[in-house]
């Protein structure tokens, strides 16, 4: 019955880890999605300066969790957020009036990487 | 992560559930779960490996959660005679008595021919010698034949058939092994009379001898290289 009660222990070991996965994943996407939202409503006013900075805060955020993050999601979605965030990065720097389209790319990209995270139907099959 | 493992028990689960609804025929010489495991398992590690953009953890938690499953479902089938017999089904009697039982030939998808080629494989022709055929629970056919079809016994015959004994290997390949030696309590002079008895100078033109504690010897020299 040892073998069975170390299975058992290392199969409730893995749900807990997975559901402590889907806190970090959840608040990490959280507190960038804060900042993305302070992003729009500085650019929106036309405050490009404060923008980045809410950006490269979001960005800071979401770079001290990379290793984390290359450890459990696919890496193709990791590199398509990225590209996302400097293209964002890039707009704003730019001054680029379509700074909205780049920033409902980041989001969406965030977004997809919560979904994909969180048990549903759709992500399931 | 969630979505890895709630997809390896989906899918583990459902290989037990349609292989157990296909029947034993598939299985071979494993038991049903330990076919799902093998089958899994070895796709399941070659995608982190083939594919870079994958992370190496979404091989590794599947492994273990399918490992995890398969103790847990062995350990538990142990333990409950209803859920070994869920799980793995029970053997299927195809033959009593000489009569071929053929409802449990379809519900096992035997055929005719498939139950000859099983019982030439076991050196039976006849099926009219066969008291029992028991297809088991990991697709082998075991054949019990009526007690006048089989080979007499040398207790049968009142013959002495001598001691028995487990043959171990003391020479492989030219190399003595002691350990095996000192286990059957013989040491080299023993090795050495041996030897000389079967015309060998040394161990090194032994390719393969064997012996029982009783003292029975197999002897199987080097052969010359051509």
């Amino acid at each position: 019955m040892k073998r069975e009660a170390a299975a058992a222990a290392l199969l409730l070991l893995l749900i807990a880890l997975t559901l402590r996965h889907l806190q970090t994943t959840d608040r990490l996407i959280g507190a960038v999605e804060r900042s993305l939202l302070r992003t729009e409503q500085a650019a929106g006013a036309g405050d490009y300066d404060t923008a980045l900075e809410a950006l490269e805060e979001g960005l800071r955020l979401w770079n001290g969790h990379r290793s984390y993050a290359q450890a459990l999601f696919r890496h193709p979605d990791l590199d398509a957020l990225q590209d996302a965030f400097s293209g964002l990065e890039l707009a704003l720097r730019q001054r680029d009036p379509s700074w909205p389209a780049a920033l409902r790319l980041l989001r969406y990209h965030l977004e997809m990487l919560g979904q994909m995270e969180h048990p549903s139907i759709r992500s399931i099959f | 992560m969630a979505i890895v493992l709630i997809r390896t028990l989906i899918i583990y689960f459902s290989l037990l559930l349609i292989l157990r609804l296909l029947g034993k025929r598939q299985l071979g010489e494993m038991e049903l779960s330990e076919f799902v495991v093998a089958a899994l398992i070895a796709d399941l590690a070659a995608h982190p490996l083939q594919d870079m953009g994958i992370p190496l953890l979404n091989g590794l938690i599947p492994i273990l959660v399918l490992f995890c499953c398969e103790v847990l479902i062995a350990g538990c089938s142990m333990k409950s005679i209803r859920l070994r017999g869920l799980i793995f089904g029970k053997p299927s009697l195809l033959i009593v008595r000489g009569r071929i039982l053929q409802q449990e030939m379809r519900k096992n998808r035997f055929t005719p021919d498939e139950l000859m080629q099983e019982l030439r494989a076991q050196s039976v022709t006849d099926p009219s010698q066969i008291e029992y055929a028991v297809l088991e629970t990991n697709g082998k056919l075991n054949v019990i034949l009526f007690p006048a079809e089989r080979p007499a016994t040398a207790a049968q015959l009142g013959a002495d058939a001598g001691e028995g004994g487990y043959p171990i290997i003391v020479i492989s390949d030219g190399r003595v092994l002691e350990a095996n030696l000192r286990h059957l309590g013989y040491d080299r002079r023993w090795l050495d009379r041996q030897l000389r008895s079967r015309g060998a100078a040394s161990p090194k033109q032994v390719f393969l001898m064997t012996a029982t504690a009783a003292g029975r010897v197999f002897f199987a020299p080097k052969e010359a290289r051509p």
